[in-house]
């Protein structure tokens, strides 16, 4: 899919799949994820490519593509003077409802992203988290089969950010629906999201499962033992390891190819007459696949 | 069965059609006014011409016995007399009138618009199903209803009440052929001004402009065509002022006799070019690039 605004390109060949489950859309500012937003509320139509949501006919309108996406914008965007309740019921209705259903909904949703005992209290009126929590209820409450998170954790507290993130997770896990995650903050990818998609500069430069991302290359493992360090160096370097590092007295860092089964290490220890402590695997931080990702983009470009 | 502790729940549903959706958004937007105990006391002080009117119609039928028992001097011919369109125009075209509807407009119909765009709100209803166009559709509507209750509805239950308490068939030959007239004007004027009011509140960022450019249009627009027509003795210049242009064309429906001499011919091509300059106005600010940042 391409996206262009005049002769800007905001989006070039950006080819994806965004399975059920949590995604998360990473990116810089003007990376191109509000672009791809905007195609999938139908709001700008892409210049070349196409966009597909499971379940709705190629070539639906804007308005029947809305009926399966749900947004939560980043900004409090929240209809004033209206209380809670009234909010998500207005929202429900303009998603084509029925009136009787639409209030029915509205209740229920908000009891799910536990707002039940405030629903209603004016919006004005609620705290940070509650208005992230009813801007998720807004977003919900169609029951949409994906549903896209514009920072949803902005300016929560801790315990706010973590009922929220649970919340996110259950609608992945529960109800098999797509959450796309666009935030910053790369913790609460790694805290919900199974599959990760790097955006630079319109171009999609790094996506799949967060595991297989963090993962990197090879595999390294950080070992305890007890003694014969040395000896375990050794049989270790023997057995196929691509590196053995001492970190100190106790600890290796060692790094194995795929074709070498983690029971080699359990192995070559015990034939340096040394038994393993802890084996602890070492992963990329989201935060070095995300810059890496971006640093590789920047030097093919 | 209760609602809470269900949990989140599959949702199946036939979808409304557009109308509905439309009139969702016009309905919230007529209990905007009641919602906070300052707009709802001033919404009913602007409906003091429709109290006035009423007052009117109690001496009228004999309800309320003033002094000499004799019917008040009015200014206006047939402003107290039940049986003449002028009596229910009151709450349409009397000086009140404009005092009354340029206060609501500004503090609650100019507005609607201009504050859901302050507040981000166009992120939560046009990313719905429901076109910028068609959610533009919605709050016309609802500022028709909201301006409705005083220029429709109150002339037509103020007929209603002079007809049951005059408790005279002639009376209902008589105003009969007036009545539909009237509420026909009635009908046009607040189309008018609810559409001009809601494209005022389209076409600027916050709703302190929208009241401020609404009282400029209005009050300003009256001011100068007052002293233009003055100025050069051409009566046809007082249609440059949009609510004269409009009560103009409200009495001319209505078959009432005009405060003002003004060519009916200029005053509706003034209220058709104000609509379809305003109409412009509006497709060229409601977009929906302003929709998601």
């Amino acid at each position: 899919m391409t996206i262009r605004y005049g002769a800007h390109v905001a989006v070039q060949d950006v080819d994806a799949d965004l399975p059920s489950g949590c995604v998360g859309l990473l990116g810089r500012n003007g990376a191109g994820k509000t672009s791809i937003l905007k195609a999938l509320l139908g709001l700008v139509r892409p210049a070349a490519g196409e966009l597909s949501i499971a379940g709705v006919p190629r070539g639906a309108s804007a308005v029947e593509l809305r009926r399966h996406v749900g947004y939560m914008p980043e900004r409090d965007g929240l209809l004033p003077g209206l209380n809670g309740y009234e909010t998500v019921r207005l929202a429900a209705e303009l998603s084509g409802i029925p009136a009787r259903i639409a209030a029915r909904r509205a209740h229920e949703v908000l009891w799910y992203v536990e707002l039940g005992e405030q629903r209603y209290r004016p919006v004005a009126g609620y705290s940070a988290g509650m208005r992230q929590k009813v801007k998720l209820a807004v977003a919900l409450v169609h029951d949409p089969s994906i549903v896209f998170l514009d920072e949803p954790t902005n300016g929560l507290d801790p315990d706010g950010r973590r009922d929220l993130l649970a919340l996110v997770a259950s609608l992945a896990r529960d109800f098999g629906k797509t959450v796309v995650l666009s935030t910053h903050i790369l913790p609460d990818v790694d805290r919900v999201c199974s599959d990760v998609v790097v955006l630079e500069k319109g171009r999609v430069v790094a996506k799949g499962r967060v595991a297989d991302l963090t993962r990197g290359v090879a595999r390294r493992f950080r070992v305890e033992v007890d003694d014969h360090q040395d000896g375990v160096c050794a049989a270790l370097s023997s057995a196929g390891a691509l590196d053995v590092a001492r970190e100190d007295d106790q600890r290796l860092l060692v790094t194995l190819p795929d074709s070498v089964p983690i029971a080699a290490l359990f192995a070559a220890a015990a034939r340096a007459g040394a038994s393993v402590h802890s084996l602890v695997e070492e992963r990329r931080s989201l935060a070095e696949v995300f810059l890496g990702a971006i640093g590789d983009a920047e030097g093919i470009a | 069965m209760t609602v809470f502790a269900t949990g989140y729940r599959r949702l199946t549903f036939q979808p409304t059609s557009t109308w509905r959706r439309v009139l969702a958004v016009a309905s919230s937007d007529l209990r905007a006014p009641f919602r906070t105990r300052l707009t709802t006391i001033l919404f009913l002080v602007c409906q003091l011409p429709t109290y006035g009117s009423l007052v009117l119609l109690f001496v009228w039928s004999g309800f309320w016995q003033l002094g000499s028992g004799r019917p008040p001097r009015l200014g206006i011919a047939g402003r107290g007399d039940p049986a003449s369109a002028q009596f229910y125009l009151a709450s349409l075209t009397s000086p009140e009138a404009f005092l009354a509807t340029t206060t609501l407009v500004a503090f609650t119909v100019s507005r609607v618009v201009a504050r859901d765009r302050a507040n981000h709100a166009l992120e939560i209803v046009w990313t719905r199903g429901l076109t910028p166009i068609a959610w533009f559709g919605g709050k016309v509507l609802g500022a028709v209803f909201v301006l409705g209750i005083g220029s429709i509805l109150a002339p037509l239950l103020l007929w209603l009440l002079a007809f049951t308490s005059s408790g005279d068939p002639e009376f209902l030959a008589t105003t009969l052929p007036v009545v539909p007239l009237v509420i026909l004007g009635a009908i046009v004027q607040t189309l008018v001004v609810a559409f001009l009011a809601t494209a005022v509140s389209a076409c600027v960022a916050t709703p302190n402009a929208a009241s401020i450019l609404w009282v400029v249009l209005v009050a300003g627009g009256s001011a100068l065509a007052r002293v233009t027509s003055r100025m050069t003795d051409w009566i046809e210049l007082r249609a440059i002022s949009p609510w004269d242009a409009i009560t103009r064309t409200t009495q001319a429906i209505a078959g009432a006799t005009p405060r003002f001499e003004i060519p009916v011919a200029a005053a509706i091509v003034a209220v058709v070019a104000l609509v379809v300059a305003a109409a412009f106005a509006v497709l060229r600010r409601i977009r929906l690039a302003e929709t998601v940042g």
